[in-house]
């Protein structure tokens, strides 16, 4: 079985999508619990991944292909969870987009993906989004958190004026704020009232998790 | 030690490096470009003040200048919402350079144009959707474009990705007969340099001289300081010449605005002495202006 979960952590953190895909199959058709195969298993994975591109030893490719594997491994094994009535534990409902003005994506869809890998729904908006695609979205999805990207010195003030907006949309559900992007900082995020801030894709998905339960 | 080079031969500069020109973006902003809208639309829409721009990077002495093409391919423009006429805004951008070369003096000291060729902006498969076909096409029809209106080389500039530089040195290669240089983009972790995909600077340049470039470099991300420690790998690896372009710091936010914190006396300062250690090109890339270059050119030329 610790084997079984091994090799379960080992095809994310080596980023093979097909042995995820198969080792999850394979998991439905010996009756592993699907939730223990998610937990001890594939998510251990993703957060070696993590720690491998912390260290340098991972860049971008690896992270993203790794995040992909979980992503297909989830796919697979969510029917075996909700026919248990399991519900997967899902963290909450995240809108996530670059600023206006902002093209760059990169950084933004690699958080995404981390988010979604580590168990959150994730709605990404794209790209260059304006103030009122974020407010629209938020309110629309009930979102618990809009996560918000620029990674342009000059497009760092859209995060403020999205969360003043969505403050001033008052949805039915007022959900948390979080920045990232190259330019930005903690002390930008206290500056313009932002939940929280992380600096990566890994610390985004830690910090989205503590912000889910304060 | 200096290596001569076939951009010495067409510049006709002997003993010293060549200078190339340095951002175009905060000259264009200052002449009325919005923030966010695409820089390289000027060439048709503003052409006399891309012109300027050209002309105040000839005035302080540079040898080579860009063409303001770096986003002129398709898949970014079409991205972008600007021009569908691709080729147009390439010949225009290249005619528009040519004038201000034409203009400022006699033909033999005049300044070189390099037709500016930058990244796609979308990942290539399987990280993204691009195909190598799309992404080949695009970077064939730019260089054509650039070449029919007459620049001296191509510069490949700002790759983070060695994949999609190999695709265009290719494509480039493909379009013309022109030298092409080709420039990535690294960032400093703590384990030395890398490109946003992972790749050293030392598979780069392997990568790019076997596939047939005439020049490699290193530009934009990293300031002055960083990029000499750079300079130094890059021409360890390389047998072809090598261009370095760096930013005048790291950017900040001044009120509403962007800035670069590195003065021209401080940024040649530490770009000028790479020259005896064997790079042959150098030029500004964010936030340096024509008086960067003009105490760079200065400085090398012992004056
Ligand atoms: C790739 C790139 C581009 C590509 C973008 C392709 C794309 N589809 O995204 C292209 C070529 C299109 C481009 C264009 C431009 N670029 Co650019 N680009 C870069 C580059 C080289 C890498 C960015 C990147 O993708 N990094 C990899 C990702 C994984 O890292 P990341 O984005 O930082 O994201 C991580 C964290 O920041 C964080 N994060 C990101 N978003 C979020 C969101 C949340 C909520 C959280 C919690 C965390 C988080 O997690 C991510 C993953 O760990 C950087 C320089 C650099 N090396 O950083 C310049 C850079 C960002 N660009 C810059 C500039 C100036 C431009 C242009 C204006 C240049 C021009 N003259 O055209 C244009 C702007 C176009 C526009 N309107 O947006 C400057 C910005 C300076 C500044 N601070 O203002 C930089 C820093 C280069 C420099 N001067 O040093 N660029
Ligand atoms: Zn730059």
């Amino acid at each position: 079985m610790d084997y079984f979960l091994a090799k379960c952590s080992e095809a994310v953190s080596k980023y093979d999508t097909e042995l995820a895909a198969s080792l999850a199959e394979e998991a439905l058709t010996k009756g592993v619990d699907p939730m223990r195969a998610i937990e001890e298993g594939f998510a251990k994975g993703l957060e070696k991944a993590g720690t491998l591109w912390e260290e340098g030893t991972y860049f971008l490719p690896e992270l993203m292909m790794a995040s992909e594997a979980m992503k297909t491994a989830m796919a697979i094994l969510k029917p075996a969870l909700e026919e248990r009535s399991l519900k997967m534990k899902r963290l909450g409902k995240v809108v996530i987009g670059t600023v206006e003005g902002d093209i760059h994506d990169i950084g933004k869809s690699l958080v995404a993906s981390m988010l979604s890998a580590g168990g959150f729904d994730v709605v990404d908006l794209g790209a260059d989004v304006s103030v009122e695609n974020f407010v629209k979205a938020a309110t629309r999805e009930e979102a618990d958190l809009v996560c918000m990207s620029a990674l342009l010195t000059t497009t760092m003030p859209a995060q403020q004026r999205i969360i003043q907006a969505v403050k001033k949309a008052k949805p039915r559900k007022l959900p948390r704020t979080m920045i990232g992007g190259a330019p930005t900082s903690d002390s930008w995020a206290a500056e313009i009232g932002a939940d929280a801030y992380a600096p990566d894709a890994v610390n985004a998905l830690n910090v989205a998790k503590r912000l889910m339960s304060s | 030690m200096e290596r001569t080079s076939w951009i010495h031969e067409l510049t006709k500069i002997e003993g010293r490096p060549v200078i190339f020109d340095g951002a175009m973006g905060s000259l264009l902003m200052a002449g009325g470009l919005k923030p966010g809208a695409v820089p390289d639309m000027l060439c048709v829409e503003k052409p006399e003040l891309v012109k300027g721009a050209h002309k105040s990077y000839v005035d302080a002495g540079a040898d080579v200048i860009h063409t303001n093409t770096f986003g002129s391919n398709r898949i970014r423009l079409s991205q972008a919402g600007g021009s569908k006429d691709v080729p147009l805004l390439n010949r225009a951008a290249a005619k528009l350079a040519r004038e201000v070369i034409e203009a400022s003096g006699e033909s033999r000291t005049r300044a070189l144009a390099a037709g500016d060729v930058g990244p796609s902006g979308k990942l290539l498969k399987p990280l993204g959707e691009l195909s190598p076909e799309e992404a080949h096409e695009a970077f064939l029809e730019q260089v054509q474009s650039l070449a029919e209106a007459r620049v001296d080389f191509i510069s490949i500039e700002t790759m983070f990705s060695l994949k999609e530089a190999l695709l265009a040195l290719e494509a480039a290669k493909d379009a013309c007969s022109l030298p092409v240089s080709v420039s990535m983009t690294y960032e400093k972790r703590k384990n030395g340099f890398f490109t946003v995909m992972g790749e050293t600077p030392r598979s780069c340049v392997e990568a790019l001289s076997a596939g047939g470039a005439d020049m490699v470099g290193a530009n934009c991300t990293l300031a002055s300081a960083d990029m000499r420690e750079l300079a130094l790998e890059l021409v360890a690896a390389s047998q072809l010449p090598v261009l370095i372009e760096p930013n005048a710091g790291q950017p900040v936010a001044r009120g509403g605005s962007v800035e670069y914190l590195e003065d021209p006396a401080f940024f040649a300062a530490n770009v000028a002495p790479l020259a005896s250690e064997g790079v042959t090109a150098m030029g500004g890339c964010c936030g340096t202006t024509p008086e960067h270059i003009r105490e760079l050119r200065r400085v090398v030329t012992g004056k």
